[in-house]
């Protein structure tokens, strides 16, 4: 969408066609969905989160300023969802939680800045890079993205937890590289 | 530190994030390094937005219910991500408009009450008794007899020809015509009319066909009736053993291999000797059975080679070039320029139109297809094979579509109709300029018996002649002006489900070849394309 086409739509949405707003939301949801999920790591939560940032986009959209950029501006209401959702989700309970949110409060906002300026095209072919992968890397990365329990793999591989996650890094290794080569 | 020490870092860094434990003391080194080392703590950043990227490029499958009770929305084609999004800001306006909401609500509790008193559904595959196995083509049975055709309780009719049913009890009949059967449980058939044979393996037994005033129980075997002369009903037993009973419960004789009984309608039956010669030999049927469907491949196999050397095509999935193993379609078009393979996101290899060729079977919403095509088209050609396995459809489906916003995207999609019997149609939707889409819309492609079946559908816009055709089992079934002309931007496409987000328009079902062409198909091309694959 250009941004002449963004600015056009908030426009008429603004004026009573709410429904243009649909547009908006299939537009932007590949990468708010990629940023919440750098840091939620269940699908329901980043989900449900994903849907509260577009219902809290469009009650605000009238205080968006045209010329801005809209996803931008959504990047901006993300980082307060994640905020408000790990504080009301009691997440500092357990050490490893406490240490991915130190990680994340150095690192969150590069990996905001960084998704942002992913082109949902690049994001698209990972599908393919991730087609590409050897058929145990392959097992390893999508069960883990499906949630599976890791001691299924370790059962189903016959090796230890640090195993799987050794080829789970091979895994995005070999997917980074295949996204470099055809970047 | 070297490169090594480095790699174990941030190894065990992102194994933590996948899910690793780590231990405090190793905690505490990582925090220490993320600290006091900016490219360290860059490479994470990259890492952990990759892993975001990827987690969100991995089509999820939805938890619906959950998602149903968190909108409450009443709109049952609105429990996608993005529609429930709109339903949720709809909601929200109407906070202030309470009245008007209310009066909406009412009015829509009445519809929806009239809607479930009145409206028709699909539930005929609920009430599956048999699935059609074998028609004689030679001479063709009733018109609308086909193989894989799902047969549900009550009459069915074969004005000619043989035909073979499967039952879902495991009795496998085959029936000669003109015949007449009503169809009472996958275990009770009545024959009115016609010669019937029935192959009964062991855990069938029981299985019963009525004839006249007569109930013939089999107890292990073959046999065959025969109501050529409805007055006059005759029981073979081919192999096995058969108990007969009149209506009122008084048994008959019991049969056994080679022998035989005319029935009639009074007390007294005759005894006859077998006659098997009159009834189709079952192992010459298995034949014909098997050598009719390779035909039907084998035809299709040279149709589809002679379609893979057309220039025009962008996109050819024959769903049969594939490498066993692997989740890639493989496009067959000659000079596909920018149109990609297929990548099977979701979804799983099924048998296809025939047991040697493969098809896509779509489940869930992260089951899906997604290809490249890259190109802007004034003509264009959508044909494709289809399989609908949902048991009610009350919600569109996507059969294919071009996910990104703006103009000149095209979304094809099942459609159910609320106020139509049969109640399933198509759409082929094109987004004009501004946003605004321009829908041509056909009601009943898909009759109730179509569901299981494989149906073929096409979609052609023709700027030369102005029109936009809608085409089913090669026959077309919609002939509508272009009303704005606006070229096809296909960019990414997706087919099977709805783009990036948990969609209700999913697919429910298989699809077994697909065509995109940079140009207008004639209808005669249609008819071929529907002529080569039917099944």
């Amino acid at each position: 969408m250009t941004t002449e086409e963004q600015e056009q739509t908030i426009r008429r949405i603004l004026q009573g066609e709410v429904e243009l707003y649909a547009a908006l939301v299939r537009e932007y949801s590949l990468p708010i969905r990629g940023y919440l999920s750098a840091r939620l790591h269940q699908r329901e939560e980043v989900e449900d989160l994903a849907q509260e940032v577009f219902l809290a986009a469009y009650r605000s959209l009238d205080k968006y300023r045209p010329g801005e950029s809209f996803l931008a501006w959504l990047f901006g209401i993300s980082q307060n969802k994640i905020l408000q959702h790990l504080r009301s989700a009691h997440r500092r309970d357990s050490a490893m939680e406490r240490f991915h949110q130190f990680v994340w409060d150095q690192v969150g906002q590069g990996v905001r800045d960084m998704t942002r300026e992913t082109p949902g095209w690049q994001m698209e072919r990972l599908s393919h890079c991730l087609e590409r992968l050897p058929a145990r890397l392959s097992r390893v990365v999508r069960a883990l993205l499906r949630e599976e329990k890791v001691e299924n793999l370790c059962t189903e591989f016959g090796v230890s937890r640090g195993a799987i996650y050794t080829l789970h890094w091979r895994a995005v290794r070999q997917l980074r590289q295949c996204m470099g080569g055809e970047a | 530190m070297s490169a090594e020490t480095e790699d174990q870092d941030l190894h065990d860094l992102l194994a933590s994030w996948a899910g690793a434990d780590l231990s405090p003391e190793r905690i505490s080194e990582l925090q220490q390094r993320l600290v006091s080392d900016p490219v360290f703590r860059a490479t994470v950043t990259r890492e952990i937005a990759f892993l975001g990227q990827l987690r969100a490029v991995h089509a999820p499958n939805p938890r619906w219910n959950e998602l149903e009770s968190i909108w409450g929305a009443p709109n049952e084609w609105a429990s996608d991500f993005e529609s429930q999004t709109m339903g949720k800001i709809l909601a929200f306006r109407r906070v202030r408009r309470v009245l008007a909401w209310a009066a909406t609500l009412l009015v829509f509790v009445a519809g929806a009450i009239w809607y479930f008193l009145n409206a028709p559904q699909q539930k005929e595959i609920l009430n599956e008794l048999a699935v059609l196995n074998y028609v004689d083509r030679d001479a063709p049975s009733d018109s609308g007899n086909a193989v894989f055709q799902r047969l549900g309780a009550g009459p069915f009719k074969v004005s000619e020809g043989m035909l073979q049913m499967r039952m879902l009890s495991g009795v496998t009949l085959t029936v000669t015509g003109p015949a007449e059967l009503d169809l009472r449980s996958a275990m009770e058939v009545v024959v009115t009319a016609g010669k019937v044979v029935a192959d009964v393996p062991p855990f069938a037994q029981g299985f019963t066909l009525r004839s006249g005033s007569w109930n013939l129980v089999d107890r292990g075997t073959v046999f065959a009736v025969d109501a050529s002369e409805p007055l006059k009903p005759e029981v073979h037993v081919l192999e096995g053993k058969v108990e007969t009973h009149r209506g009122s419960g008084v048994a008959g004789p019991v049969l056994t291999s080679g022998q035989a009984l005319q029935l009639g309608d009074s007390r007294n039956a005759k005894p006859m000797p077998a006659r098997p010669e009159r009834f189709p030999d079952l192992a010459e049927v298995s034949r014909r059975v098997a050598q009719d469907r390779e035909n039907r491949f084998r035809r299709w196999q040279r149709a589809a080679d002679a379609l893979a050397q057309d220039a025009s095509l962008l996109i050819y999935y024959d769903f049969n070039t594939v490498d066993r193993g692997s989740n890639t379609l493989i496009n067959r078009a000659p000079k596909p320029q920018n149109g990609s393979n297929g990548i099977l996101v979701g979804g799983d290899w099924i048998e296809g139109r025939w047991p040697e060729k493969r098809a896509v079977r779509f489940q869930h919403p992260g089951d899906l297809v997604r290809a490249l095509a890259q190109e802007t088209l004034t003509d264009f050609s959508f044909l494709t094979w289809v399989r609908l396995d949902a048991e009610k459809i009350e919600r569109p489906m996507s059969i294919l579509l071009s996910p990104k916003v703006g103009s000149g995207q095209v979304y094809w999609l099942v459609w159910p109709y609320r106020s139509a019997n049969p109640a399933l149609g198509m759409h082929l939707t094109i987004t004009a300029d501004s946003l605004r889409d321009v829908a041509y819309p056909e009601t009943a492609t898909f009759s109730s018996p179509t569901l299981g079946r494989w149906v073929q559908l096409g979609a052609v816009q023709n700027w030369g002649s102005g029109r936009v055709q809608l085409f089913s089992n090669g026959v077309k079934v919609a002939d509508l002006p272009i009303r704005e002309s606006t070229q096809v931007r296909l960019e990414e496409l997706v087919l099977g489900s709805w783009g990036y987000t948990k969609e209700t328009k999913n697919f429910v079902g298989a699809m077994d070849e697909l065509a995109i062409f940079r140009r207008a198909v004639s209808e005669s091309e249609v008819a071929a394309f529907y002529a080569n694959g039917r099944p």
